[in-house]
């Protein structure tokens, strides 16, 4: 359980928060919190800030005004070793195979020994087993999704950020995600998702974020 | 680091066309000049050294284009950050590999090019000692204008533009230490500088190209 971590924080929270693109303005006294246990899914047309939302959390971008902090009990920590990202892009190394990335990944996270999973295991949760020993560049979008899926599993974090997770999933990966996000939830975990659909079913742990153009 | 380092040479040795790449052109530019002298052995000698530095720094140039701009672009540097890689250790393990794959093939390669410009071995001796003397420099200040420029597409003309003119003062005591190497040896002033010189590169350097690295993820 992510909880038992002293360290871990138990929320994420925009207060007032303000953003702009050049001169454009994409969002102004934005606030939100996001708990622990819940998944918080942010719902957009195109260029209405949904990735520049997930990129202010994870502090990739600098908001003009308001504040975004990670906390524990109600006081700011620093929790970037608590936050995983699967974003748009692959960020993948073309040339090495999907175990090997697996396996670079899981020593970039200096993951405890004990806990954890081995690579095959991994790849077979992931329906990456037949892909194991094939290069990263000659995967489908899909199953760069599920490799970027698996990536953040092994880093073992408490707060996943995913931008369009569900983007060129066949319906069995869309299953994984709900699956993964759902043991995610029950084992203290947050999840903040940006889509252009909303989730399937909302539950007590789940709300919806919808962002709108001004008008 | 390990890791990072680890993973930089499996990328290299299956597309090693980045070595190779400074390796071939060091070679070939080498031949050609030999060539164009039409084999001349007086004026070979007396050329080799300012013309094997030069060789050296243009090969190298070629080599820092691709060091971060892949990474930048295609998501991974962002991941790194999240991972909590700090910028030091990404350039580090830059620097031990662009040692391991482009200074030690062009300081083995020397003793070839001293055969073939009929060379004595002291000189040969002298200008592999100077390359090995002068790499951090050349390393350290080609990484700051790499990490400078990462986040830039086809910025190669524009790494050499930067890193050219910091470049002139190691080629310049380089070649002091190669003149006085004969009779002086190793602990001479123009080896002596080139070393001060690339131990200041490498303290100035590598924290700069890290907070260059996190600007342009910004």
């Amino acid at each position: 359980m992510f909880a038992a971590d002293p360290l871990a924080p138990t929320a994420l929270r925009f207060e007032n928060v303000t953003f702009s693109h050049g001169e454009r303005q994409l969002f102004g006294g934005l606030s939100f919190a996001l708990e622990a246990g819940q998944i918080l899914w942010i719902i957009g047309d195109n260029g209405i800030g949904k990735t520049s939302i997930l990129k202010l959390a994870l502090g990739l971008l600098k908001p003009e005004s308001g504040k975004i902090s990670y906390e524990r009990d109600g006081v700011s920590i620093t929790a970037r070793r608590f936050v995983g990202y699967v974003s748009h892009k692959d960020a993948f190394e073309p040339l090495l195979t999907v175990r090997e990335t697996l396996a670079f990944w899981r020593d970039v996270f200096e993951t405890d020994p004990e806990t954890e999973q081995d690579i095959d295991e991994i790849l077979s949760q992931f329906g990456l087993s037949g892909q194991a020993l094939q290069r990263t560049h000659s995967l489908s979008a899909g199953q760069k999704r599920r490799l970027a899926l698996a990536r953040m599993h092994i880093g073992n974090r408490a707060i996943w950020i995913m931008d369009e997770p569900k983007a060129a999933m066949d319906q069995t990966g869309q299953a994984l995600i709900d699956s993964l996000l759902r043991a995610h939830v029950q084992r203290g975990g947050s999840a903040l998702i940006a889509s252009h659909y909303g989730p399937a079913a909302i539950s007590k742990n789940t709300r919806k974020l919808i962002l709108e153009a001004p008008q | 680091m390990t890791a990072l380092l680890k993973r930089d040479l499996m990328v290299l040795l299956r597309q090693p066309r980045g070595w190779l790449l400074a390796l071939t052109f060091f070679v070939l530019f080498l031949s050609i000049i030999a060539i164009a002298l039409q084999g001349d052995i007086g004026v070979l000698n007396r050329i080799a050294a300012p013309v094997i530095w030069l060789a050296v720094v243009f090969s190298l140039l070629l080599t820092f284009e691709t060091l971060f701009t892949a990474d930048v672009q295609n998501g991974i540097m962002e991941q790194y950050r999240l991972a909590g890689l700090s910028g030091l250790s990404i350039v580090l393990s830059k620097f031990i590999m662009v040692f391991l794959t482009s200074i030690v093939p062009l300081a083995l390669a020397i003793p070839l090019i001293g055969v073939m410009y009929q060379l004595p071995m002291v000189h040969i001796a002298a200008i592999t000692l100077s390359l090995l003397i002068g790499a951090p420099a050349i390393i350290a200040l080609g990484l700051v204008s790499a990490a400078l420029l990462s986040g830039q597409r086809s910025a190669g003309f524009l790494i050499i533009l930067l890193t050219l003119p910091f470049m002139i003062p190691v080629i310049i005591f380089a070649l002091a230490g190669i003149n006085a190497y004969p009779i002086e040896g190793l602990d001479n002033p123009g080896f002596i500088a080139l070393a001060g010189l690339s131990l200041l590169s490498f303290a100035i350097c590598i924290p700069a190209s890290s907070a260059a690295l996190k600007i342009n993820m910004e």
